[in-house]
């Protein structure tokens, strides 16, 4: 299969993954989401050829979703991120959007690491893919999640 | 259901924009970056070539004040310009499809060792710098009118201001990112 039609490929079966970690990342800013995953894509267009196999692609997609938004992160650090709320929807839209919105701020209030590994359970990644990418081992990982899970919880609960 | 699984559910079905499958515009723009960097290598190296041909071309090292004033201003710009570039391709060299923690522990390293540069190279290179310029001034002063030897010596010290004041905001934006990578 050549680079192009691979990355194709990767691209059509990834995007809603990146796109959505990315929305977490920046409180649900679709407009800097999508310029984000885009850069995540660039990286994956360049890094395609260093895929050995040795981990599934996606937790190697992951990976590198994960790092480059940090890193724009770390640009944008000064920039106050916005919690963007659909106006144009039905009022059942708006209340999903609302929860959606509470849920950023919840994520927002995590540490960095935190946040990055909740984003992952949230996609449903396995604990153990989890691991891989933030770089701690399976038990800490576990542990970890049962405590952001009920932080998390009871922020949203209390919003 | 317990109240995190809700909230998982809600976060797997909230509807996320739609692809714009462009993945054509993905390509160029990552090829435009690697021109960009390749052409950035090009345009330090010339500069390196014009400051070493300027030095020879005005036969500073037939003065030996002038040899000394313009040989340590082109050397300290020289350094730095080497500096930079190795820096850059060092942290070019970071593999973002490791784990988080292995690229945050590089990272760390790798602004740990800018800070050496930010507190012992560049003021020492910018020190040696302004000295190598006020070398120059008698030589300056002897050959030039007294209005453009003025001219130059006000513009050498703003522009010696703002370098510093650059230099200072670039080392805090660094610090800051040290801070939040630990």
């Amino acid at each position: 299969m050549s680079k192009k039609l691979k990355f194709h490929k990767i691209y059509d079966e990834n995007y809603p993954k990146v796109i959505r970690l990315c929305l977490g990342y920046l409180s649900g800013n679709e407009a800097l989401a999508q310029d984000m995953a885009q850069e995540v894509f660039i990286k994956v267009w360049q890094y395609l050829e260093d895929f050995r196999g040795e981990s599934n692609i996606s937790t190697w997609i992951y990976r590198i979703t994960v790092n480059t938004c940090l890193q724009e992160l770390r640009k944008k650090k000064n920039k106050k991120l916005k919690i963007e709320i659909a106006s144009d929807e039905t009022s059942e839209d708006t209340e999903i959007e609302n929860q959606f919105a509470s849920m950023y701020r919840c994520i927002d209030k995590l540490s960095v690491e935190n946040k990055s590994i909740i984003l992952l359970e949230l996609e449903g990644l396995p604990q153990k893919e989890i691991a891989e990418v933030i770089g701690i081992n399976h038990s800490a990982v576990r542990t970890r999640i049962h405590r952001i899970k009920d932080q998390l919880s009871k922020c949203v609960k209390n919003e | 259901m317990n109240d995190f699984q809700n909230i998982k559910n809600q976060w797997q079905q909230h509807k996320t924009p739609a692809a714009n499958h462009n993945i054509h515009k993905i390509i160029e723009k990552s090829q435009g970056l690697k021109r960009k960097q390749t052409i950035t290598k090009v345009v330090l190296g010339i500069t390196v070539l014009i400051l070493i041909s300027f030095f020879v071309y005005v036969s500073a090292y037939k003065n030996t004040r002038a040899f000394w004033g313009l040989g340590l201003m082109i050397g300290c710009l020289c350094i730095r310009i080497i500096i930079e570039y190795a820096s850059g391709l060092k942290k070019e060299s970071f593999k973002l499809h490791q784990s988080m923690l292995a690229l945050n522990e590089q990272l760390v390293h790798y602004y740990k060792a800018r800070k050496i540069i930010h507190y012992l190279w560049t003021p020492l290179l910018f020190a040696t710098y302004i000295f190598g310029f006020v070398l120059l001034l008698p030589i300056f002063k002897e050959q030039l009118s007294s209005g453009f030897y003025t001219y130059i010596l006000i513009s050498a010290i703003l522009t010696f201001i703002a370098l510093a004041t650059l230099i200072g905001f670039q080392v805090r934006k660094e610090l800051k990112i040290i801070k939040s990578l630990q």
